[in-house]
């Protein structure tokens, strides 16, 4: 009698997610509504709470925190051990492709996509790490589909706009009907104050984290971890931390 | 507690990656069936991710015994990796393919790096599938 197993990678991606305390994956059905900038703030509001923090930039065709926290691409080299060990910026522990291609362009189709994506997984070194955040790409197609097959908490970030506000709803419906238990919504570069998506959200039994307020100047700080620690928005997400720490269960 | 961790020997390798990889399907397995010992162990890695076969063969071995596991034999192949493009649809060989190091190490680690560095050798085409060679299989004989 023989058993084959056709791709080792997603058990051991299952078994070693299921090590961390919590992973948190950031999704929109549309792109420009934030996602990375929120991810990466979330990682630093995270960690000033006391958490060991990874993130995984996963806009595998397209990856930009590093843009974002200011990291050139001497900064970004590959150091072996155990897998590939993180690059610590200021504590948070970044895993990009941008390690990997450098400023190269990385067009992939589906199945790439999916292959590249349990490749990041099963290699990146997460020892020490408790909280993972994991930035998806723009997507309501295969690398969601991938990513909510292991044990994560997906975050929909969306503009208030009608055409984010859409595909938010989309983006819900779906992990409704893939019975992803956890999931949270949070409004960003808002006009208004109040949740448009709240009661919609609580509808599906889901979490509105809360609504971030646009800020106008943030864009004047992206490269400069210190600069965007002093920010409007980081101030912003802070304030719903408490939200997340709830949302993540620990 | 991660494997390589407090043990005999301390890897510091990605192969330990791909090894843990294939212990938990191998492991999972040897619960699920309630077995110890395995007649043939194959493992297939494809030749993008340019993995020290020998290495990977007897770290697995180092780590099936330490967990009790036995076996009459592990074998690790390689499966050649081949290209073809999407646009013109030339077929070519990673054999083919001359890399500077460090691109080769690039797609040791994350064989889709492979888009970034390597064109269709025809027509430059970025747009092309790898047909094989980026396969990580096992298949156990009980």
């Amino acid at each position: 009698m023989s058993f084959t197993f056709e791709d080792p990678r997603v058990e051991y991606v299952r078994v070693k997610l299921a090590r961390l305390r919590s992973v948190l994956v950031f999704v929109s059905g549309k792109g420009g509504v934030g996602k990375s900038t929120i991810a990466t703030l979330t990682s630093f509001s995270l960690l000033s709470r006391g958490f060991k923090v990874g993130l995984v930039d996963m806009d595998l065709t397209n990856p930009t925190i590093h843009v974002i926290l200011g990291l050139s691409l001497s900064d970004m080299k590959v150091v072996e051990d155990r897998g590939v060990k993180p690059v610590n910026i200021h504590g948070v522990n970044l895993f990009s492709p941008i390690m990997f291609i450098g400023e190269n362009p990385l067009p992939l189709r589906g199945p790439s996509i999916v292959n590249a994506l349990r490749e990041l997984l099963a290699i990146s070194n997460l020892d020490g790490v408790e909280i993972l955040l994991v930035d998806m790409p723009p997507s309501i197609k295969e690398e969601v589909l991938e990513i909510i097959r292991y044990d994560v908490k997906p975050v929909i970030v969306t503009s208030q706009d009608p055409l984010g506000l859409w595909s938010a709803k989309r983006l819900l419906r779906l992990l409704k009907d893939e019975g992803v238990s956890n999931v949270a919504v949070v409004e960003n570069m808002a006009m208004r104050r109040d949740a448009i998506l709240g009661d919609y959200v609580r509808s599906l039994g889901y979490t509105h984290l809360g609504v971030i307020p646009f800020d106008q100047e943030f864009h004047k700080t992206i490269g400069d971890v210190e600069g965007i620690l002093a920010s409007k928005l980081y101030g912003n997400i802070h304030s719903i931390t408490d939200n997340i720490i709830n949302f993540l269960g620990v | 507690m991660a494997l390589g961790e407090g043990r005999r020997l301390v890897f510091r390798l990605h192969e330990l990656a791909v090894v843990e990889a294939l212990l938990t399907s191998i492991l999972n397995l040897a619960n699920e069936r309630k077995v110890k010992f395995f007649k043939k162990i194959i493992v297939s890695i494809g030749e993008l991710q340019r993995l020290d076969r020998e290495l990977l063969r007897n770290m697995l071995i180092d780590f099936l015994s330490q967990e009790g596991i036995s076996f009459e034999e592990v074998i690790v192949n390689e499966e050649p990796a081949f290209f073809q493009c999407n646009r013109c649809d030339f077929k070519w060989s990673f054999e083919d393919v001359r890399l500077p190091d460090y691109a080769r190490e690039a797609v040791h680690f994350l064989p889709e790096a492979v888009y970034s560095f390597v064109r269709c050798p025809s027509c430059g085409s970025r747009d092309y599938d790898v047909k094989s060679g980026r396969v990580v299989k096992v298949n156990v004989e009980l």
